[in-house]
């Protein structure tokens, strides 16, 4: 499967037409625990890099960002009801929405994980 | 540093959320706001259900606004306080990213402001009588300790949350000056925090003020920095008094939690 990855540090794990969503490890580090997710309506339209959902950790309530512009298939109804997944497993039961892209030109603009380890060194 | 003085609840909110809106991580100085609260307010965390927390129906007879923050955490009754808003970038306190982190960064001016009042503050993760439980969502926020609250005695003074959008911190905080909550019961659907005090229960009994000048001198000794007086730009107050009427002042933000 094919990851990409936002400077924001969401991640798409690309799957035919349409991908998951979810935040990075690094994300969950900085986040701390999560206690809450919102996540959007199945249907709505998003764009990429405008917000997609929302998390609560710590009393911060975070933005998370669409990683690509399209359509919302699915939300993952287990982070709703459990949003510790979302710390213990961020990249695999902790993803957060299925989202049918709507352009794959911008996959060019999202780095692969490469370039994301490299992303995340230079910012410690 | 801008001090609004006291504002109703959603003029308070907008003008917190046009801060945030208005700041350029590029060019704008980190942000300290002052404000308070009249008439007194409910404010609910961003993902609280309102109907979980508050009597909708007699706070509309009783004239207390309830207004929905942008920020986390459980609901706060702002009444007899002092409010701070920061809008910061984590460059602009030492590159600290971490959500837990910040709040130690950022909370530390209240620490020092408590000290030179001759209180014997600590975080509660530093805080030999914490309660065991620290990190658990609670309907109000005085009620729930996170690692870095502020305990006094043992028991919690004041409560702060984030936001995080676009890379920046945004922070605000409550800061009782009057124990208060009693002013509240009625209108509250659960039972009232036992470990909350305000200064004046904490032997500090102070002009709003004597506070003020505290939190300033504190802030600035606390992260090195001068500040300087301002007051909102024409950018902000336009925006501020749209999303007042747009969304502080409507029930879908306030109640349901619907973005306009």
């Amino acid at each position: 499967m094919d990851y990409y990855f936002t400077k924001e540090h969401e991640w798409l794990r690309l799957d035919g037409q349409s991908g998951l969503v979810g935040i990075t490890a690094y994300a969950v580090e900085q986040l701390g625990d999560i206690t809450f997710v919102e996540l959007p309506r199945p249907g709505r339209e998003a764009k990429q890099s405008e917000v997609l959902c929302a998390v609560e950790s710590v009393k911060a309530a975070s933005d998370i960002y669409a990683p690509v512009s399209g359509r919302v298939l699915a939300v993952n109804e287990q982070v709703e009801s459990g949003p510790e997944i979302v710390n213990q497993s961020p990249e695999e039961e902790g993803w957060l929405v299925r989202i049918e892209l709507a352009d794959p030109g911008e996959l060019r603009s999202l780095m692969n994980r490469e370039q994301y380890r490299d992303y995340l060194e230079g910012l410690s | 540093m801008i001090d609004t003085g006291p504002l109703d609840g959603p003029s308070n909110m907008a003008l917190d959320e046009a801060l945030l809106t208005c700041f350029d991580p590029g060019n704008s100085l980190p942000l300290l706001r002052i404000y308070g609260w009249s008439p007194p307010a409910f404010s609910l965390g961003r993902f609280q259900k309102p109907e979980e927390v508050v009597d909708l129906e007699g706070c509309a007879r009783a004239g207390i606004p309830v207004v929905r923050r942008v920020t986390g955490g459980g609901c706060i009754f702002h009444a007899e306080e002092l409010t701070y808003s920061i809008v910061c970038t984590p460059g602009q306190i030492s590159d600290i990213v971490g959500v837990k982190e910040s709040f130690r960064r950022l909370c530390g001016f209240l620490l020092l402001a408590y000290r030179r009042l001759g209180l014997s503050p600590a975080f509660a993760v530093d805080s030999l009588d914490r309660p065991t439980r620290l990190g658990e969502r609670t309907p109000l926020c005085f009620a729930g300790t996170e690692e870095y609250d502020i305990l006094v005695g043992g028991r919690k003074l004041g409560g702060n949350a984030q936001r995080r959008s676009r890379g920046l911190i945004f922070q605000h905080g409550s800061i009782p000056l009057q124990p208060a909550l009693a002013q509240a019961q009625p209108y509250l659907r659960c039972p009232l925090p036992a470990g909350a005090a305000s200064l004046a229960e904490a032997g500090v009994p102070l002009a709003q003020e004597t506070l003020k000048e505290q939190l300033l001198v504190s802030f600035e000794e606390h992260l090195g920095i001068s500040l300087r007086s301002s007051t909102p730009g024409r950018e902000e107050t336009e925006i501020a008094g749209q999303l007042r009427e747009t969304k502080y002042c409507n029930d879908s933000w306030n109640l349901a939690g619907e973005a306009a």
